[in-house]
């Protein structure tokens, strides 16, 4: 009876209700400049998709820097890697990725998205370790580092791959874009949403409410009070940087069959965009 | 942009003639790094070794000098020059 009194008398946590209108409010006030209610929901469905996508990649990013004040300049890396491995599992089975069925295309489209996730966090585990844990805590030598750690990776899937763009077809039953009346929404931008969306429920439901969330949150306010409370932070910490750079890949993923091809540098060629976004 | 900060990191960040040895360092580099590597990389061809052709190839000398700059990083904080300017105390 006392717990439930105590907790009733916790303050109710913050909601941010107008970071969160923001992009409605933005896309109506365009509505009178385009002028057409048809071209407009187009247009709004089809930037909402892709800030989804370049938001699976920051999150990633508001994650390692947020949580852990680790400036991670490297994580562009990590959207190549991503998207270099998806090609592993897509281009070998191309015939089922040309197959005119969604669940054919879905079943190649998982395990490849997935096995980028696993890679690009494996490789940020090995990053974390070689390149970031000297420096905790620098943030110029963080910068100079993960810099470096970009510079390293990127020339080295040049090295594998070879410099040319790598074509990478969408799967053949998310090309086009379903019509309703006048308004088009792109399949696959549709499919880009709907990743998005169930990142962003994921993460938020991971921070707020399940132990481990609490326990970073609680890590981030006061580092040696829960290493006190005998919890290990580093591992935990290392996790976030994992799930952080398995975000970025699957972010590469998205991203690379969006564009239909893959490039070492679309890394960082993104990275300036997804700092805009953290 | 990213070679005029490797070219400072390297030299020795805060310090004029740091930028001058940075300089040095990295121009040298891009002119002899990739001349060396093509006969490395023509050696291991030759030998039939796998995959150290590729990383050896002369349009990978960016990938050596991001290592250098890492180790740069790793083994003199400071850049050559805060390391030459105070050696014996300053390593950890």
């Amino acid at each position: 009876m006392t717990d439930l009194a105590a907790s009733g008398a916790l303050p109710k946590p913050k909601r941010d209700i107008l970071p969160a209108l923001l992009p409605v409010i933005v896309s109506l006030a365009m509505l009178p400049l385009i002028g057409s209610l048809s071209s407009w929901m187009t247009l709004t469905v089809a930037s909402f998709a892709m800030g989804m996508m370049i938001f699976i990649m920051a999150s990633g990013l508001t994650l390692v820097f947020g949580l852990m004040d680790v400036l991670n300049f490297g994580h562009g890396a990590f959207i190549s890697v991503g998207a270099y491995v998806a090609t592993l599992v897509l281009l070998p089975l191309a015939t089922w990725v040309q197959a005119d069925s969604l669940w054919l295309n879905l079943a190649v489209l998982a395990p490849a998205a997935l096995l980028s996730m696993a890679v690009s966090g494996a490789l940020g585990l090995v990053l974390e370790r070689v390149l970031i844990l000297p420096v905790y805590g620098q943030h110029l030598k963080q910068i100079l580092m993960t810099t470096g750690g970009l510079i390293i990776a990127e020339q080295a899937l040049y090295a594998l791959w070879g410099p040319q763009i790598i074509p990478l077809p969408l799967p053949t039953s998310l090309r086009g874009s379903f019509i309703f009346g006048d308004v088009a929404i792109a399949k696959y931008r549709l499919l880009a949403m709907l990743v998005g969306l169930i990142v962003f429920a994921g993460i938020q439901l991971v921070l707020n409410r399940t132990k481990i969330g609490l326990l970073i949150r609680a890590g981030v306010e006061n580092r040696e009070m829960v290493e006190a409370l005998g919890y290990r932070i580093r591992r935990l910490f290392l996790g976030v940087f994992m799930t952080g750079s398995g975000l970025a890949g699957l972010g590469g993923v998205m991203w690379a069959l969006y564009r239909e091809q893959v490039h070492a540098s679309m890394g960082s060629d993104l990275t300036v965009l997804i700092f805009h976004r953290r | 942009m990213l070679d005029i900060l490797l070219m400072v990191v390297i030299g020795g960040m805060g310090t004029i003639y740091g930028a001058i040895i940075g300089a040095a360092i990295f121009i040298l580099a891009q002119n002899y790094l990739q001349t060396l590597m093509g006969a490395a990389s023509k050696a291991a061809a030759d030998a039939g070794l796998p995959l150290l052709p590729g990383l050896l190839h002369p349009d990978r000398w960016l990938l050596w000098l991001g290592l250098l700059f890492v180790a740069s990083l790793y083994f003199f904080p400071t850049g050559v020059v805060g390391r030459l300017r105070n050696p014996p105390r300053r390593s950890s």
